[in-house]
């Protein structure tokens, strides 16, 4: 009966199913001739970042740098020797120190990871060859890039040639004025240059010249990048950011990719518009509520960096989840984002997390006093007093600023577990006994239950633990009597719209049997 | 105007056909999952018979010690059928279990008690003693008999209880609560009604649908929860499975899960 691993079956088949037809396009594209060296202009990270209201300096580039793994394995399947990645110029130098260092603190931590997975033996068909003006770095990133190219130097397969710090003119003059030490230095030759000595002392000596330069963000320009070696090279822009760069891009051109995400996109919507108006069809739960189980394990799996990276992975979800709840009309939804018992972690991670709560409730602040968010109320249940001044304010301030919405109620719930909520509920209608001299002194059930944190919303029909834990964990387990707990193998951050279909499924065959039960009460 | 009239009737039945479609869409899809039930109930029901006939190594053996306390809900409409009741009482007594709370929302369980005690050799009914008093070799079962009215309604009178010694406070005003107000002086008021507040560690849910149907919340807090089937096509074979997989779980009490 249950339901639990059925649908991570069905990514891991769909994952599968989608390997092959990509290797099957790529056959067909190896009929013709392949670049021998493909260099990338990785522009447009900011702008992805500001286009997907995400906060951090450095996020849009961690985006982007998921899309230098996925092109670095197309790359290798489709068997082009040698790539190139535009990752730092010079010019970036200029830009604000704090984003500057922000950035190579990524790429420190980006190489780290890179080190430790060559080091497990995981990048043996890869090797990793750092240009530029290396003198520019500092000292701990030279040494990790020096480290990295060691690691690495014995590999076969595909080279990459990360440049940072670099800029065409830099290389140029450094090119010149290595051959010209070396001229002097050599006391047997003619002192003249040619072209060769000059081109022998170039960063990018070590490989080819370019057969196709990709530049992302839509932006025709070189920027001073490889100038001196694309004399014969296709250049070639797409409009997509880099983090948005996909399997299509490297296959089309500009106008159509552009054209078919946007039709992709809209035929998605209508797709799920329908499946949703099928799903209404039949009865829909009145509340539905979300244990968000399975942050860290995602973290864990992915291997992501940071303590909140798993967290952050799982606020996306909560804006999916919270979009499809919306269009399928369910009125009230609980997400239970943090009890009482995780106050035992680590003072680190709970500080992190706590930050990272500001920061998404003031982001949707934000988004509230711009209008976007007409038809959400949220609303903040569980011992407030527990949390940080700031957090507390800035929780209060959007409630304050949702109060009037109609639409879907969103109750995020914190600093919160049923049997601190029960013994606060007593506590309070105890106090609210004394106080008020008229009634007689004898506690009801609905004096306890007025004054539980959860009083603002009915029952949950549907209560939805991802991360494959078979238990409650002291969450409503006084309002859940009669809801179905369905609990699902998934993580938090994988949870989609077919784990809530199934769900809502499962919901609608048992509803008769629910509203019997709900009647006997 | 007399143009409108036949537009508006056709659009209406355009409507209502499009109604009719997707009412044929959802029931469609709700056979499909149907389907998928009943062949996985096949699979789960062929596993059971192989597990009880040990066929499959893993279950042979269960590290019973870590299952302190097992609790067992039972939909009511099968509840009448308290032979089968017996029966799975007799299955826990064989795996080892050494206490049991057999939950049902309406009562009737309870009402049975005499007849159930009787029918299970070696039952006894558990009483409040607290852990210090079990003696650990003691043979048999013990039985504990819950029902709705121990939960909500039994939280409300443990209430009144510290209502009572609030009241009686020197400064009721002025006390912040922490003297009276705390979990451990629930447990206590809890106690003083006559209730266990032991906390089950597994939950043995024999219905239709995986809820636990109004089951203590004091003491549900962090019990795995495992959903059997209906009582009437219980299986042995289903049983040593649940608990195998209990005895794996680790639990972190909240260090561990949750985002």
């Amino acid at each position: 009966m249950n339901t639990r691993e059925e649908v991570g079956e069905f990514s891991k088949l769909y994952n599968g199913f989608m390997t092959v037809m990509r290797r099957f396009i790529f056959k067909v594209l190896c009929v013709g001739p392949i670049p021998n060296h493909i260099s990338f202009i990785m522009d447009g990270n900011r702008r992805f970042a500001k286009k997907h209201n995400l906060q951090d300096l450095d996020a849009g580039h961690r985006a982007g740098f998921v899309s230098v793994t996925h092109v670095l394995q197309y790359c290798q399947e489709i068997e082009v020797p040698y790539v190139t990645l535009y990752a730092f110029g010079h010019d970036n130098f200029r830009r604000e120190p704090e984003e500057v260092k922000c950035v190579m603190d990524l790429m420190l931590e980006k190489i780290e990871l890179t080190i430790d997975q060559a080091i497990s033996g995981n990048l043996n068909k890869l090797k990793v060859i750092f240009i530029g003006d290396l003198n520019m770095l500092n000292e701990r990133l030279k040494a990790a890039a020096q480290r990295l190219m060691e690691v690495t130097e014995e590999n076969k397969g595909l080279m990459v040639v990360v440049c940072v710090a670099y800029s065409t003119s830099h290389e140029i003059v450094h090119a010149i004025r290595e051959s010209c030490v070396r001229k002097c230095g050599d006391g047997d030759s003619p002192q003249v240059l040619e072209v060769s000595d000059i081109e022998e002392c170039m960063y990018t000596s070590i490989v080819p010249d370019p057969a196709l330069v990709i530049r992302t963000g839509g932006r025709d320009r070189l920027s001073n990048f490889m100038t001196w070696q694309t004399s014969r090279s296709l250049l070639h822009t797409t409009a997509a950011l880099w983090p948005e760069l996909g399997l299509w891009h490297l296959m089309n051109t500009r106008e159509q990719v552009g054209e078919f995400s946007k039709l992709f996109n809209a035929f998605m919507t209508v797709m799920r518009r329908f499946i949703f108006k099928v799903l209404c069809v039949g009865p829909i739960p009145n509340h539905i509520s979300f244990i968000m189980d399975g942050n860290r394990r995602f973290a864990k799996k992915h291997n992501l960096q940071g303590l909140d990276a798993g967290h952050r992975a799982g606020f996306v979800s909560v804006t999916y989840v919270l979009q499809y709840c919306q269009e399928i009309g369910v009125p009230y939804v609980t997400l239970y984002a943090f009890g009482i018992d995780n106050f035992k972690r680590e003072p680190e991670e709970v500080k992190c997390m706590m930050d990272l709560m500001l920061e998404k409730i003031e982001l949707t602040i934000d988004q509230a006093i711009s209008g976007n968010l007409k038809d959400l109320k949220v609303i903040f249940a569980g011992d407030l007093n527990l949390l940080n001044e700031r957090l507390k304010v800035a929780a209060q301030r959007l409630m304050e600023l949702t109060e009037e919405n109609r639409g879907l109620v969103a109750v995020v719930i914190v600093a919160y577990s049923t049997s601190h909520e029960i013994v606060q509920a007593i506590r309070e209608s105890c106090v609210r006994k004394c106080v008020d001299g008229d009634s007689p002194l004898v506690l009801e059930m609905s004096d306890v239950e007025e004054c539980m944190y959860t009083s603002i919303v009915p029952d949950p029909d549907l209560v939805i633990r991802s991360g494959g834990i078979d238990r409650l964990s002291n969450f409503m387990t006084w309002q859940s009597s009669r809801s179905l707990l369905h609990t699902t193998a998934a993580l938090w951050p994988e949870l989609g719209l077919w784990h809530l279909v199934w769900a809502i499924l499962k919901f609608q065959r048992m509803h008769d049997y629910l509203q019997k039960k709900q009647k006997l009460d | 105007m007399d143009f409108n009239d036949p537009m508006l009737l056709l659009s209406s039945r355009i409507g209502q056909i499009g109604d009719l479609g997707f009412d044929l869409l959802w029931r469609f899809l709700h056979i499909v999952v149907s389907l998928f039930h009943i062949v996985s109930g096949i699979f789960e029901a062929i596993q059971s018979y192989a597990i009880s006939l040990g066929l499959i190594q893993k279950y042979s053996s269960i590290d019973i010690e870590k299952l302190m306390c097992l609790a067992v809900v039972v939909d009511i409409e099968v509840a009448r059928d308290v032979a089968k009741v017996v029966e799975l009482l007799q299955w826990l007594k064989t795996i080892g279990v050494k206490q049991v709370g057999l939950f049902d929302s309406q009562g009737l369980l309870k009402k049975s008690k005499d007849m159930i005690l009787e029918m299970v050799p070696g039952s006894v009914l558990l009483q409040e003693t607290g852990e210090k008093d079990t003696p650990p070799d003691r043979k048999g079962i013990a039985i504990e008999f819950i029902s709705s009215s121990d939960n909500k309604e039994a939280v409300v009178k443990a209430a009144n209880i510290l209502l009572q010694r609030h009241l009686k406070a020197s400064h009721p005003e002025k006390d912040e609560g922490d003297n009276v107000f705390t979990e451990s002086h629930l447990n206590e008021a809890l106690r003083v009604v006559g209730e266990n507040v032991h906390v089950p560690d597994l939950m043995l849910v024999y219905g239709p649908v995986r809820s636990h149907l109004g089951f203590p919340a004091w003491r549900l807090r962090y019990t795995e929860i495992v959903h059997m089937g209906s009582l009437k096509y219980m299986r042995y074979g289903s049983l040593l499975k649940a608990i195998h997989k209990f005895t794996g779980v680790r639990q972190n009490y909240g260090k561990s899960f949750l985002l």
